[in-house]
């Protein structure tokens, strides 16, 4: 049976306030590569064309159950025209990728944390982006062309997007997203092997560097998702915690997240927090944590993380989407039920896939249909 | 919170962008902040 907007809006709002529902609201994570897949176009072809995605995304909508999504591609076409080192179409398809940089060198920290914004324009952006830094008028005429490459793709996509979504009745939870100020330090401007390097050698200087970035990030929020409410989130992947000491996830980590998260909250936003990996070491800092977020958990058993975390956040995820390729269509909803009957009852509770799915390998269609399908029908507040 | 950069121009208290006077000041920051803020937005989103 389908929902209309207004009951999915409803049903969501409320599981997203801890609240009650009428029904466990299924939050679909196939990415628009897999759409692409599943609906048989070639995905090199429809990675360069917004309205092939939009067209496969229909054909998955209308197959495969749910009650609201929301994602955002990396087109091909801005990163080969910004000659990105940062993110790399493969050469087979165009899938883009990111390989281990390195943005800022170690001796530039003191740049950084003096004019952060200054430092990525002067020098991370011509390290890992040199088409922008070509001499002359052509890096100019390289930035506008990246920037109306990323207009056009994205308007194209999001407004298609829009319509199906309208024809279906699903709804978007999701506009925008940001950083934790440490994993924007860690993750394009020193990398994974500087910044573990860094924690130890200088952990003044990363502390500061994290501190100087906690303002960019609460920025970009209120540009990128300019219209605070309960939905559309704000997404934040968080990438380093789980390879962090708790001890330096204590000091250098912890303080900006949740400092942006408290001021994100306040304002009015609601955020969809991706914790990656386990994060069973860090539950008692989660508990600190507002009403208003989304916690979207990878490996963490939801009966534990509802019994820690469920009177005040919101949970989502922890289905292996490993199963979906691996299990049968009935072992892979036994599992379903099983982390339903953990983490739905008394509300507060989304159900997701425990990370993206972006490729038919990685799961197959019918036991993806055959559990949205089973949850729809199973989730029920009675 | 506030982000201040010597490449970002905003209008400060009292003091007016290079090439604007402050007596237009209700007519031209809203527009010329927005710009900046795409502008922001747009570089550091090549960036994560």
């Amino acid at each position: 049976m389908g929902l209309t907007v207004e009951q999915r809006t409803e049903m969501v709002k409320k599981a997203i306030m801890c609240q009650k529902p009428e029904r466990v609201p299924v939050v679909s994570k196939q990415e628009p590569s897999y759409a692409i897949e599943y609906a048989g176009y070639d995905l090199k072809t429809a990675l360069w064309n917004p309205e092939l995605i939009v067209k496969a995304t229909d054909k998955m909508y209308a197959d495969i159950y749910c009650d609201a999504g929301g994602n955002m591609p990396r087109f091909p076409l801005v990163y080969k025209i910004s000659g990105s080192r940062a993110f790399v179409p493969r050469i087979k398809d165009d899938f883009v990728q990111h390989p281990e940089v390195e943005g800022l060198k170690y001796e530039e920290y003191d740049e950084y944390i003096a004019d952060p914004f200054r430092c990525i324009v002067n020098t991370v952006i011509p390290r890992l982006y040199p088409k922008l830094a070509a001499p002359g008028q052509e890096g100019s005429l390289n930035y506008l062309r990246t920037m109306i490459a990323d207009k056009q793709v994205k308007s194209k996509y999001l407004a298609g997007c829009a319509e199906v979504e309208k024809k279906y009745g699903i709804i978007n939870i999701r506009r925008g997203a940001i950083e934790a100020p440490f994993d924007f330090v860690a993750d394009l401007l020193r990398g994974f092997t500087g910044i573990a390097v860094d924690i130890r050698r200088d952990p003044g200087r990363v502390k500061a560097a994290v501190e100087a970035t906690l303002p960019l990030m609460y920025k970009l929020a209120k540009i990128v998702n300019p219209t605070p409410g309960i939905i559309p989130s704000l997404f934040i992947p968080l990438h380093m915690p789980s390879y962090m000491r708790t001890s330096d996830f204590e000091k250098l980590y912890w303080p900006t997240f949740k400092k942006l998260v408290d001021d994100l909250i306040n304002d009015g936003y609601t955020l969809q927090i991706f914790f990656e990996k386990d994060w069973s070491r860090y539950y008692d800092y989660l508990q600190e944590l507002p009403t208003g977020v989304i916690a979207y958990f990878e490996e963490d058993d939801l009966g534990v993380v509802k019994e820690k975390l469920g009177k005040k956040l919101c949970l989502m995820g922890n289905f292996p989407i490993s199963m979906l390729r691996l299990n049968t269509k009935q072992e892979c909803i036994d599992k379903a039920k099983e982390i339903i009957d953990k983490a739905a009852p008394g509300g507060g509770y989304l159900f997701c896939m425990d990370k993206s799915i972006l490729t038919l390998a990685d799961a197959k269609p019918e036991n993806l249909i055959a559990v949205c399908e089973f949850v729809h029908e199973y989730g029920v507040y009675r | 919170m506030t982000v201040k950069s010597e490449l970002l121009q905003y209008w400060e208290e009292g003091k007016a962008i290079e090439g604007y006077n402050l007596e237009e000041e209700d007519i031209v920051k809203d527009p010329l902040h927005q710009v900046e803020d795409e502008l922001f937005a747009f570089i550091l989103g090549l960036l994560y």
